[in-house]
């Protein structure tokens, strides 16, 4: 809608009614900003904390695999032990490596080798998982196993296992 | 030239705006609802391997302890029944019983563990049977345990059990 006026010199004018003016006034355009970075700000806040939560998931899924893995080599080796001297470099408690002799004398060892498990010559831990303590005691006829595992270069995902694998060939 | 919006496009960008919010909400809630129940299931797998590693220690336990004279002689004479359970703790290198009603609690309570120990019959076959069964006979030689192991408030529980032998 709006109004022709005429000058005198016979041009014509269309002069619009200010109430119908297109566009946002200031306040509306504050205001739909506001609930713009608003809505934008939870979205982003929601998503990234999704995104944190997977990561620890996958994180600890990684840990829970290792850590079976790890518990069955660790039985499969101790069962099979005639005999078993758990020690360190230092000669003293945590004993983070396993001395296994076999009924036929050949021998096997457990360690942990900077971040890693190493049964015989093989690595036995992914490369996204660090051991943070593995310690040994030997028992009368049993290892008490300590087992601490975290994912590589995060803090968010740890897992601590603590279990007893019995020896089964120990005349 | 006229600038002026027609009457029907009045309020399509609130309209446009609600319906992206609407639809954004139902988006962030289906995703932050799936993503916690990753989280809770991802905790219960944790708690679920870390319980089957102290129940497997239960049964390992008694599976060193049938292997030497005083080791069976730890699992005949130390009281381990239904009103007062057994949980193992060491004593230099040897593994003890200790009888406790209270039973053994880890990880600031989170799983309490306990093991009883059974008689075991057999039959003139030799078969482990029932206590009631003609011709069941005590075994000397023969033990049953049950190891248990409850978490999460003690509204998860499992259980193994197995058979020891005298050496």
């Amino acid at each position: 809608m709006f109004i022709n006026i005429k000058n005198k010199k016979g041009f014509t004018f269309h002069l619009f009614p200010r109430k119908k003016m297109r566009g946002f006034t200031l306040i509306e355009t504050i205001v739909g900003l506001f609930l713009g970075i608003l809505i934008i700000i939870i979205f982003t806040d929601v998503i990234a904390w999704g995104i944190f939560k997977i990561n620890t998931i996958k994180n600890l899924e990684k840990l829970h695999s290792n850590a079976i893995f790890l518990v069955n080599n660790f039985n499969y080796w101790i069962k099979q032990a005639e005999n078993l001297d758990a020690t360190s470099s230092t000669g003293l408690p945590p004993y983070d490596t396993l001395n296994i002799k076999f009924p036929d004398s050949s021998t096997t060892t457990i360690k942990k080798v900077n971040n890693s498990i190493v049964i015989g010559n093989t690595t036995s831990t992914t490369p996204d998982i660090e051991v943070q303590e593995l310690a040994f005691t030997k028992m009368a006829r049993s290892v008490q196993i300590s087992l601490t595992i975290n994912a590589t270069g995060t803090n968010n995902a740890t897992f601590t296992a603590k279990t007893t694998v019995a020896q089964r060939n120990k005349p | 030239m006229k600038f002026h919006l027609d009457e029907k496009e009045k309020g399509f960008i609130l309209f446009d705006a609600l319906v992206g919010v609407f639809f954004g909400t139902i988006f962030l809630v289906a995703f932050a609802e799936l993503i916690l129940n990753g989280v809770k299931m991802s905790y219960v797998n944790n708690s679920q391997l870390k319980a089957k590693f102290y129940l497997q220690e239960l049964i390992e336990v008694t599976k060193d302890l049938e292997q030497t004279p005083s080791g069976w002689q730890t699992i005949i004479n130390t009281s381990c029944n239904d009103s007062s359970p057994c949980y193992p703790t060491t004593s230099g290198s040897d593994w003890i019983l200790v009888s406790d009603p209270s039973k053994q609690t880890l990880e600031n309570n989170t799983y309490t563990r306990w093991l009883t120990i059974e008689d075991v019959y057999r039959n003139p076959t030799n078969q482990i049977v029932n206590r009631t069964d003609p011709g069941a006979v005590l075994s000397t030689s023969t033990k049953k345990v049950i190891a248990t192991i409850t978490w999460n408030n003690g509204r998860q529980t499992s259980t193994l059990v197995t058979y020891v032998y005298k050496y």
